[in-house]
C-alpha cells in the first residue's frame, strides 16, 4: 500500500496513477542517481608484460607476419589495465605471448628442415661456392 | 643464437644460400624483416652503411630490443621506472606498429631498400 503524495488517498502498491486524483505517484521510488562515471584508479598490481622486444625479435628476425598481431596485443595491455580492466590485461598480454611463440615455432619448422636441406648441398657441392644464389 | 651470429659472421647470405624469407617466397612481397640476415652479416663485419642498405629499421629494432631486454630482465625496471612505463605504454606501442606497417607497406610499393 502507498499513499499519492497530492491527494493522500491510498492505492495500490504497483498503481503509477493515484484512483482518487489522477495525479502520477510522486511517491515513487525515486530514479537511480545517475551513476557517476568513476574512473576506475588504476590497480596496483603491477601490469601484465607486453612482450613487445619478442614480438619485434619475431617480426623483424623470424620473418614471419606473425608477430603483427603479437605487437597489437601488445599495444592493447597499457590501455585495459590503466582503465581497470585487468582481466582483459592479462588476456591481451597472453594472446600477445601466444602469437610470440606460434611465430617462433612456425619460424622453426619452416626454417630448420630447410636449414638442413641447403648444408646437406652446400655439403654435396664440396663446399664451393658454386651454388645457386638463393634471394 | 651464437651458431647462428657464427654462421652469419662467416658466411655471406648474399654468396650463401641461408633460407630465403618464405613470406617473399610465396608472395613476391617483401617483409618487414627481409634483408635482415645480410643487414647482420654487414653488422657482424661492422660495415654499418650495408647494413643499413639491407634493412633499414634493423639497427633501431636491435637497439630498442636491447632496451627492452634490459629493461624487462636486467634490473631496468627498477632503475627506469618512469621510461619503463613509457614503452610498455599502449601509445609506444601502436607507434611501434605504425612504423613497421607503414615500411613494409613503403618498401614493396617504392622498391626502395
Amino acid at each position: 500500500m502507498k499513499y499519492c503524495s497530492t491527494c493522500g488517498e491510498s492505492n495500490p502498491d504497483n498503481a503509477r496513477f493515484c484512483t482518487k486524483c489522477g495525479y502520477e505517484m510522486a511517491s515513487e521510488p525515486a530514479a537511480a542517481p545517475i551513476p557517476t562515471p568513476v574512473k576506475p584508479a588504476p590497480p596496483s598490481g603491477p601490469m601484465p608484460p607486453t612482450y613487445l622486444w619478442q614480438s619485434i625479435v619475431v617480426t623483424i628476425i623470424c620473418c614471419l607476419p606473425l608477430g603483427i598481431p603479437a605487437i597489437v596485443y601488445a599495444a592493447q595491455v597499457e590501455k585495459y589495465f590503466m582503465n581497470g580492466d585487468i582481466n582483459a590485461a592479462h588476456r591481451s598480454s597472453r594472446y600477445a605471448k601466444n602469437f610470440t611463440v606460434a611465430s617462433l615455432i612456425t619460424g622453426l619448422v619452416v626454417y630448420i628442415p630447410y636449414l638442413i636441406y641447403l648444408i646437406f648441398i652446400v655439403a654435396a657441392a664440396g663446399g664451393s661456392s658454386m651454388i645457386p644464389l638463393f634471394e | 643464437m651464437g651458431v647462428l651470429a657464427g654462421l652469419l659472421f662467416a658466411f655471406n647470405p648474399v654468396e650463401r644460400p641461408f633460407p630465403p624469407c618464405i613470406f617473399y617466397k610465396l608472395t613476391g612481397f617483401q617483409c618487414p624483416g627481409c634483408g635482415t640476415q645480410r643487414a647482420l652479416h654487414c653488422l657482424l663485419h661492422g660495415e654499418w652503411k650495408d647494413a643499413f642498405l639491407y634493412n633499414p629499421i634493423l639497427i633501431p629494432a636491435l637497439a630498442l630490443i636491447a632496451l627492452l631486454l634490459y629493461l624487462d630482465s636486467f634490473g631496468g625496471k627498477r632503475q627506469f621506472p618512469k621510461l619503463h612505463r613509457i614503452l610498455s605504454g599502449s601509445k609506444f606501442i601502436w607507434g611501434v606498429f605504425a612504423v613497421i606497417i607503414l615500411y613494409w607497406i613503403a618498401r614493396n610499393v617504392y622498391h626502395f631498400l
